[in-house]
């Protein structure tokens, strides 16, 4: 679905003022803005599109309660943060829940770096057939649905959506060092999974 | 320096760096030391290409399509919502005024009862106030029709100032609880004894506005006290007292007798009480309509 577009002749800011005078049409204006971006972090944090979907309208009924407490700045930030905290209890709510937690993919929020590392080789499908469908990134997604939920977070806002260190640090009201240091993690046991799995790796990556 | 540290911190560093390098986070200078490394190192340099191929396959996720659409029911969301600068619904405003309102008569009706207790105690009756129940004068007479007359007269405290308002009004033109201590403090401190006549005082204006209707033996003395006594003892009085007292000349106040009279006032608790309550109630309602 093409992102929407705040129609020519309406700012952002004039929309939020709006919403924070109660004008209802304003913030669904502005949730039309964002509700694909909103949708994708949820479903890459969450892994699975009924749990995405009910985060992303929990954000914008509580961004929407709380517009009022909006006082400048990103206002794309603000709106990632409500989704990513609905995501945060989403994940408290499935480890108190743990039959629910494996619903779509059978993934564990909490799995160690061993299992972290054999969720990709267990995967059911030959690793022949996987990388002929170009399953690399299938592989990467389900294989980030194994980090820590703080290391998921970061590495879904850094590098699947594409957000810069100080936004990712607005959004999850942390510090840049933070961040960094989230961010490498995440990445270094994904590519560890990667490596362990070299025959999902183009050829010229191979040993 | 890293050849002093372990190999896992050496492999942490390495991911940070690796990581910065890839998001264009390291100075001229780390960068330059890193690349030099990458060229000494094929590990790293692996490292850094699959790390590489991740980040461009992450990035190249396709987006997922919405399964809905995440507009909020404008029925929902039209629900009324407190915002500053917002105009409050006249009802909130009502609630909220009640509720300071009655805020505002607990603190009164605390103040007036912690006033009260703050008077001295009352003292047992001296043979003075005696005589002037044995010999009641017709103020003390009036005082005391008025008093029966009161709607709650068993409420001891209580029908002490409405007791001795209407007298000690006319005189300030102040605040009746205070006409009626000053005329009631006197009375009570410096009772005259028929063995120790009372020492010239500088009478309360109050009371000496009573001294007209006093006793002649205690017009000499002391007015105001001797006037007064016996309307405030009797106001002080249980309810059956009153009317007893100028019947029944040989009866004497003990201090047992006493008891009754407080200064505490039941109404002024009960109206406290009711206002709190009330204060309680309104702030929460009109909290709860916000």
């Amino acid at each position: 679905m093409a992102a929407f577009t705040i129609p020519p002749g309406m700012d952002e800011a004039a929309l939020i003022k709006a919403a924070q005078r109660g004008d209802a049409h304003a913030f669904n204006t502005l949730v039309l803005s964002y509700q694909s971006q909103a949708y994708n972090v949820a479903y890459r944090i969450l892994g699975d599109a009924a749990s995405a979907a009910d985060a992303t309208q929990e954000a914008f009924l509580s961004a929407y309660k709380g517009i009022r407490l909006f006082r400048g700045g990103s206002f794309k930030s603000w709106i990632l943060r409500t989704v990513t905290n609905a995501c945060f209890d989403a994940l408290r709510y499935r480890k108190r829940r743990p039959a629910t937690s494996l619903d779509a993919l059978g993934a564990d929020d909490d799995a160690q770096d061993g299992d972290f590392e054999s969720f990709i080789a267990s995967a059911d499908e030959s690793p022949a057939d996987a990388a002929e469908r170009g399953e690399l990134r299938s592989a990467i997604a389900c294989a980030a649905l194994k980090l820590p939920p703080d290391q998921r977070v970061t590495f879904v806002l850094s590098d699947i959506q594409g957000l810069t260190y100080e936004e990712i640090a607005d959004i999850m009201q942390t510090t840049l060092g933070t961040v960094k240091s989230r961010l490498s993690r995440a990445r270094a046991k994904l590519r560890d999974a990667l490596l362990a799995r070299p025959e999902l790796l183009p050829d010229e990556f191979r040993p | 320096m890293g050849n002093r540290q372990s190999p896992i911190i050496n492999r942490q560093s390495d991911d940070e760096l690796i990581s910065a390098y890839l998001d264009g986070r390291l100075t001229e200078a780390e960068r330059a030391a890193f690349e030099a490394r990458l060229r000494a190192e094929p590990d790293v340099q692996r490292r850094l290409d699959v790390t590489r191929l991740l980040v461009a396959t992450a990035r190249a996720l396709p987006a997922q399509p919405l399964p809905r659409d995440f507009t909020l029911p404008l029925a929902a969301s039209a629900a009324p919502q407190t915002r500053p600068g917002a105009r409050v619904n006249p009802l909130n405003w009502f609630l909220r005024l009640g509720s300071a309102l009655a805020a505002a008569v607990f603190v009164i009706a605390i103040g007036l009862d912690l006033a009260g207790l703050s008077a001295p105690p009352a003292q047992p009756p001296a043979p003075a106030t005696q005589a002037a129940f044995a010999a009641p004068t017709p103020q003390s007479k009036e005082a005391m029709a008025a008093d029966a007359a009161m709607a709650v007269p068993a409420e001891a405290g209580e029908a002490a100032p409405a007791g001795a308002a209407p007298e000690a009004q006319p005189a300030s033109g102040e605040q009746p609880m205070q006409a009626m201590r000053q005329a009631a403090e006197p009375a009570v401190e410096t009772q005259p004894t028929p063995e120790q006549p009372a020492q010239p005082m500088a009478a309360p204006i109050a009371a000496a506005e009573t001294a007209p209707a006093a006793t002649p033996e205690a017009e000499s003395m002391q007015p105001a006290v001797v006037t007064e006594a016996p309307a405030t003892r009797v106001d002080a009085l249980p309810a059956s007292q009153p009317t007893e007292a100028p019947q029944s000349p040989d009866a004497t106040m003990r201090p047992s007798e006493s008891a009754p009279q407080s200064d505490t006032t039941p109404w002024l608790r009960i109206v406290a009480g009711v206002a709190l309550a009330l204060a309680v109630s309104l702030g929460v309602l009109g909290w709860r309509r916000s």
